[in-house]
């Protein structure tokens, strides 16, 4: 009896390896760093998720672990990240150590930018409540589950392990980088045994995988008469309402993922043969999500960094901290996106067409789109640019260049330059319209020249002169 | 001739060396006594100015660099042309002292030619108010005149060292530009014509305040033409100021075409006008006989007239000549501004004057100044004309305001000095009127008696004086003994002396400390320098990013931009109403309000000046209502006065603060963990005598960056956005520890259980 576990968690760890020299990948890493601290509550068994944790390692993440009381291996310690990653897998604690406190925890997602996967379960405390809360994020109340009686494996009575298709569940905003087509056209279902949440407005949050559409949150206990009563006025949450998993990316590209369900990840369901009700066999592709979710999260794919951006007025190459009104300015920017394929992460160029410059005082007074020119010499990225004519207005303007699209790294590069006005010796010198007045000014010289000549050497006053003259010599 | 002391026989030629000497002595002691009463300031502090970056450019880069530079520091990020927005004067003329100092091989600094530009033209004024009184009356007049230009307050209080500000060389150019002109008009010569206009040309160039000569010249020529004094001299004189004077000023960038588009210089030009018209018709009155004359001049007069009114109202009403400006209204109507400008009407120079400042900067001159006008209207000679006119029009000027105290006090100097020399000159003139012995004795009334007998008297010579007891000897009027003489001349000379002191103890007490650095006194008389300002810009100098955006109201512009070399929204120079009132506008808004304007402008820290601890009233709580009224101008539905009021319409800062007040964040910037310093007693506001309530102030889209030593600058830096697209409030919130009940936006289900 005593011996039963140990060698189901071996055979367990076999079945893992073969699984991952199937599915994993060499020489993966992430862009960010490869330290990851699992926080693990000591209810959850660390060994029932082998599989996880080999894909993890697989990748190149170096993984520890402790409790989420534990006060050693803080994520950052004097200001510098410890950690790149965390994987917060204690969804029934209520209290952390004083490292792991939500609001210590939340100043290392901003500050230090740390990526975290939060793993939850029906038996999720309040405090993880309240935590996901400040994402805008809603988890149903505790002892709730996603419950389908029509897409469900039998193991288990209460329809509660759901078999979910990933095409039923993507919401049209899904990004491409985290759930990845191979697994979206896939015909084998991901088996879910978990809560459920909702989403809130927040514009950084990114819907992954909600629940069928037959699929809604119920209570998993027996309800008294109190309950059912009160249970009638409450909504029920179901559908494309009902998120299973769900990820943001903050404003400094720290991103962050929710998965309601730890039961998920477990070994058993990892790549699980599993029948539905009518009796059709699957084998699930939740290792397959998880492998895709985290290599989102932890920065493998959807990476764009911009490598380099340069202004210039055309026909010049060197920068310039002031523009002229009315000069032609070129601005280019090169971009290299970070991603995994077949195993393999690179620098290689991206590519796209919605990519926009704003020329900025205080409202934009340029807006215009960054041609695809060319991928430079070395391969790994692409180089975009414009020209545009800088606007009749001078002041202190930015370029900005905004690129905040799901699923990829968002963009923000300005860089401040002036725009100032003519100077004194660049306005045209000779007016045509002006002739009127030139005309006039010399006429009136002229005039005034040959007036003085008349009064000065008329004939009337010469005379008197001689005169004068004459008189005082005699 | 009989004196009433003895005078020591000296030769007529060595009397006229001696004076000349001493003329020359006398002019250099009051130009040095000027210049060294302006540096207080430099002497106890140290030579702190602040805004001279123009300056600097000008010295460094060459004019042209100058006149195109554009500064993006300033007013972000609309940044400032300041070649064409600048009125050049100082900052060229002080270019020009410092290039001839290096060409002559001084190393000279170029702060410190601009630290010291203001006492040497005071040396300067010193010297024009003694030619310009010269043309007046006599020279010991001007030299008295001199005297108290080179000290006074009124003008002192503009002009010390380090006071780098268009002012300092603008009295100077005033003085000699008027000189000029009343030179002009006594020698009716074209040349002196000329050099006015190249002096006004230069004022022009220096200071806005040359409307007022625009103005004065052109009436003084018109009320001479009415009192029928129009000569060739005038016309000469002021033709040639007049088109070579508008031909200068229009080479002013910053002026171009002001002077044949605004009202303001219409008056120029209308004179100028006239005087053709009545110098022709001077021409025509020498041709056409009387008759036919008064006809023609009558009819010509008034179609002129009528043409000339109608053309100005048409060019007016369609736009190509501009209305009468703001500031000009100000001028009449002095609750103008207060209602449709409140950012002229904000400037505490700009309020009308109150009385015992005239005496507190002119001291007895105020009280001479009548009895020298009244002297002017005795002779009233062209040029005395000249001094009435403008003694009337900056007099109601300096009532009107403070700034302008400066524009009445070189004539009060020079006519305070003409009554102030009548009264020496008689009194000291040795010469006793003499008596006539054959003028028969006559009883009754004295005056009538010595009346009679100065009339007699004329030409008769002179006798011995008999002093019988009980015989009334035939009088002259005059002043016979030398006690008389002394009763009038001990009291006059205590007077200088006490002018002399009062002078002294004004310019060291009120006008010599740096704006930036302020002196206290303790009980036991000892000094304490309170250096908050320096401080905190220095703070900002030394801790924030080279391009970190400051936010102030913009009376600290240009004390952030030159000290803490950061750029600012507004400064000094306040051009851009709107800006301002946005700036306004985001003091006087809640946070919810203001964090959107903060963001939007890039701010990224905003210091105010909070005086409440010290008692230092020139603090932004006090200026508050003037960012509310101008924010207001620009937006009223979203400001409004009254809302900032109690409801019993007092300002307050206590518990009985509007709530608007308490949630404006200017009140949270300047009280913000104020009462915490009293540990729990009454926070009390030493400016306004309130108590603060304890209550704390939460700041959620700003945090405490920096607080002076004496609390005076107070400095915010801005919050980003939060990085998890919270709202400021909630962050702070979550900061403290609160839960949060309900997710903000995502739909909740709400289970009892």
């Amino acid at each position: 009896m005593m011996l039963w576990p140990k060698f189901r968690a071996l055979a367990l760890v076999a079945q893992a390896l073969v699984a991952s020299q199937l599915w994993t990948i060499v020489d993966a890493k992430s862009a960010v760093g490869d330290r990851v601290l699992v926080v693990i509550e000591p209810a959850l068994n660390q060994a029932s998720y082998s599989h996880f944790w080999q894909s993890l390692e697989a990748r190149g993440f170096k993984l520890t672990f402790k409790g989420p009381k534990e006060e050693q291996a803080p994520l950052t310690e004097y200001d510098e990240n410890k950690f790149d990653h965390l994987i917060m897998m204690a969804p029934t604690t209520t209290s952390f150590s004083s490292t792991l406190k939500p609001q210590r925890l939340v100043a290392d997602m901003t500050a230090h930018h740390i990526n975290t996967l939060f793993v939850l379960s029906p038996s999720i405390s309040e405090a993880q409540r309240d935590l996901a809360r400040e994402f805008d994020i809603e988890f149903q109340e505790r002892d709730t589950a996603l419950i389908d009686d029509f897409h469900y494996s039998p193991a288990s009575s209460k329809h509660d392990q759901v078999l979910l298709n990933i095409s039923s569940g993507l919401d049209s905003e899904t990004p491409t980088t985290i759930v990845p087509s191979t697994l979206r056209t896939s015909s084998n279902p991901i088996l879910y045994n978990g809560i459920v949440h909702t989403l809130g407005q927040n514009p950084y949050l990114i819907p992954v995988l909600h629940a069928g559409e037959t699929a809604f949150s119920d209570d998993l206990t027996e309800l008294d008469e109190d309950e059912l009563l009160d249970r009638k006025k409450k909504t029920v949450i179901s559908g494309e309402q009902a998120y299973l998993a769900s990820a943001m990316q903050s404003r400094g590209n720290a991103r962050i993922g929710w998965i309601g369900s730890e039961a998920m990840l477990r070994d058993d369901s990892w790549a699980a043969k599993v029948e539905d009700q009518d009796g059709r066999s699957y084998t699930t592709v939740n290792g397959h999500f998880a492998e895709a979710f985290t290599a989102w999260i932890f920065q493998e794919k959807g990476v764009l960094k911009v490598i380099h951006t340069e202004h210039h007025r055309v026909n010049e190459t060197e920068s310039r901290e002031m523009y002229r009104i009315k000069d032609d300015v070129t601005y280019s920017a090169t971009i290299s996106e970070y991603t995994t394929e077949n195993g393999q992460s690179s620098w290689r160029p991206f590519s796209a067409v919605d990519i926009q410059l704003d020329f900025t005082m205080l409202d934009p007074h340029v807006r215009t789109s960054l041609h695809e020119r060319a991928v430079t010499a070395d391969g790994q990225a692409t180089e975009y640019d414009v020209t545009f004519k800088c606007p009749d207005r001078h002041g202190v303007f930015k370029f900005v260049l905004d690129y905040w699209r799901p699923g990829y790294t968002f963009i923000h590069e300005q860089s401040v330059v002036s725009v100032v006005p003519f100077r004194h010796d660049e306005y045209p010198r000779f007016i045509q319209g002006a002739w009127p007045f030139y005309t006039g000014a010399f006429l009136t010289s002229a005039v005034f020249l040959s007036f003085c000549g008349l009064w000065l050497y008329s004939v009337e006053g010469g005379n008197k002169v001689v005169a004068v003259k004459v008189q005082k010599t005699q | 001739m009989s004196v009433a002391y003895p005078i020591p026989h000296v030769s007529k030629q060595t009397i006229k060396n001696t004076s000349a000497l001493l003329k020359f002595t006398i002019l250099g002691v009051i130009s040095a006594a000027a210049i060294a009463s302006r540096l207080f300031a430099v002497v106890r502090h140290e030579s702190i100015i602040h805004e001279f970056r123009a300056t600097k450019v000008l010295a460094k880069d060459g004019f042209y660099e100058f006149w195109n530079w554009f500064d993006p520091t300033a007013w972000y990020p609309l940044g400032r042309v300041v070649g064409g927005t600048v009125y050049p004067g100082l900052m060229v003329t002080s270019g020009i002292i410092y290039n001839v100092l290096h060409w002559l091989n001084f190393p000279v600094d170029i702060r410190n030619v601009c630290v010291m530009l203001a006492p040497a033209f005071a040396g300067l004024t010193a010297i024009a108010t003694y030619l310009f009184t010269c043309e007046m009356a006599d020279e010991s007049t001007g030299l008295l005149a001199a005297a108290f230009m080179g000290i006074v307050p009124g003008y002192i209080s503009r002009s010390v060292a380090g006071s780098y500000d268009n002012e300092a060389i603008a009295i100077f150019l005033l003085m000699y530009t008027f000189y000029l002109w009343i030179r002009a008009v006594k020698e009716g010569s074209a040349f002196w014509g000329m050099l006015a206009a190249v002096f006004y040309g230069w004022m022009v160039a220096a200071w806005g305040g040359y409307v007022f000569i625009t103005n004065m010249i052109p009436l003084h020529a018109f009320v001479l033409v009415l009192m029928g004094r129009f000569s060739h001299k005038i016309y000469i004189s002021y033709s040639s100021w007049y088109v070579i004077g508008t031909l200068a000023s229009m080479q002013v960038p910053f002026v171009g075409f002001l002077p044949v588009r605004t009202s303001e210089h219409m008056a120029a030009l209308g004179v100028f006008g006239l005087l053709q018209l009545v110098a022709f018709v001077e021409t025509v009155r020498k041709l056409v006989p009387g008759k036919q004359f008064q006809l023609l001049l009558r009819a010509f007069v008034i179609a002129a007239f009528a043409i000339a009114l109608a053309v100005l109202v048409a060019l007016t009403s369609s736009g190509f000549i501009a209305p009468w400006t703001g500031r000009f209204y100000s001028l009449w109507d002095t609750g103008y501004a207060k209602i449709h400008i409140p950012i002229i009407a904000s400037v505490s120079e700009h309020q009308p004057t109150a009385w015992p400042s005239f005496f507190f900067d002119l001291e007895m001159l105020i009280f001479l100044f009548p009895a020298g006008v009244y002297l002017c209207f005795k002779e009233l000679r062209d040029e005395h004309v000249f001094i009435i006119i403008y003694a009337v029009l900056s007099s109601y000027f300096a009532g009107v305001m403070v700034r302008l105290m400066l524009v009445i006090t070189p004539v009060v100097c020079v006519t305070a000095a003409m009554a102030f020399s009548k009264l020496l000159t008689t009194y000291m003139d040795p010469t006793v009127p003499e008596i006539d012995d054959d003028a028969a004795p006559v009883t009754g009334d004295l005056a009538v008696e010595v009346e009679a007998t100065a009339n007699k008297a004329k030409g008769k010579k002179p006798a011995s004086v008999d002093k019988k007891v009980g015989v009334v000897a035939s009088l002259k009027r005059g002043i016979y003994s030398l006690d008389t003489r002394l009763v009038v001349i001990t009291p006059l000379v205590g007077a200088l002396i006490m002018f002399v002191y009062h002078c002294t103890w004004v310019t060291s007490n009120a006008y010599s400390s740096p704006s930036v650095v302020l002196a206290s006194r303790g009980a036991d008389g000892s000094q304490h320098i309170i250096d908050d300002f320096r401080e905190a810009y220095y703070w900002l100098r030394q801790n924030t990013k080279q391009d970190a955006v400051v936010m102030s109201w913009w009376d600290y512009g240009y004390q952030i931009a030159g000290m803490a070399d950061r750029p600012t929204l507004v400064d000094n120079n306040t051009w851009n109403n709107t800006h301002i009132a946005t700036v306004g506008k985001a003091m006087s808004s809640n946070e919810a309000v203001a964090y959107p304007i903060l963001r939007k402008h890039d701010v990224d820290y905003i210091l105010v000046i909070f005086g409440g601890l010290l008692g230092y009233s020139g603090d932004d709580i006090n200026k508050f209502l003037w960012m509310v009224r101008i924010s207001q101008g620009v937006w009223p539905e979203e400001i409004q006065e009254s809302n900032y009021f109690t409801n019993r319409g007092e300002y307050k800062v206590d518990a009985q603060a509007s709530q608007t007040m308490k949630d404006s964040l200017m009140y949270k910037m300047s009280y913000y963990r104020f009462a915490e310093l009293f540990g729990g007693g009454q926070a009390m506001d030493r400016v306004r005598n309130q108590v603060i309530p304890n209550t704390p102030i939460q700041l959620d889209t700003i945090e405490e960056a920096f607080t002076s030593e004496n609390w005076i600058v107070r400095i915010y830096q801005v919050k980003k956005e939060d990085d998890l697209g919270r709202d400021l409030p909630a962050v702070s919130a979550f900061e403290a520890g609160q839960r949060l009940k309900k997710s903000k936006s995502a739909k909740t289900t709400n289970k009892k259980r």
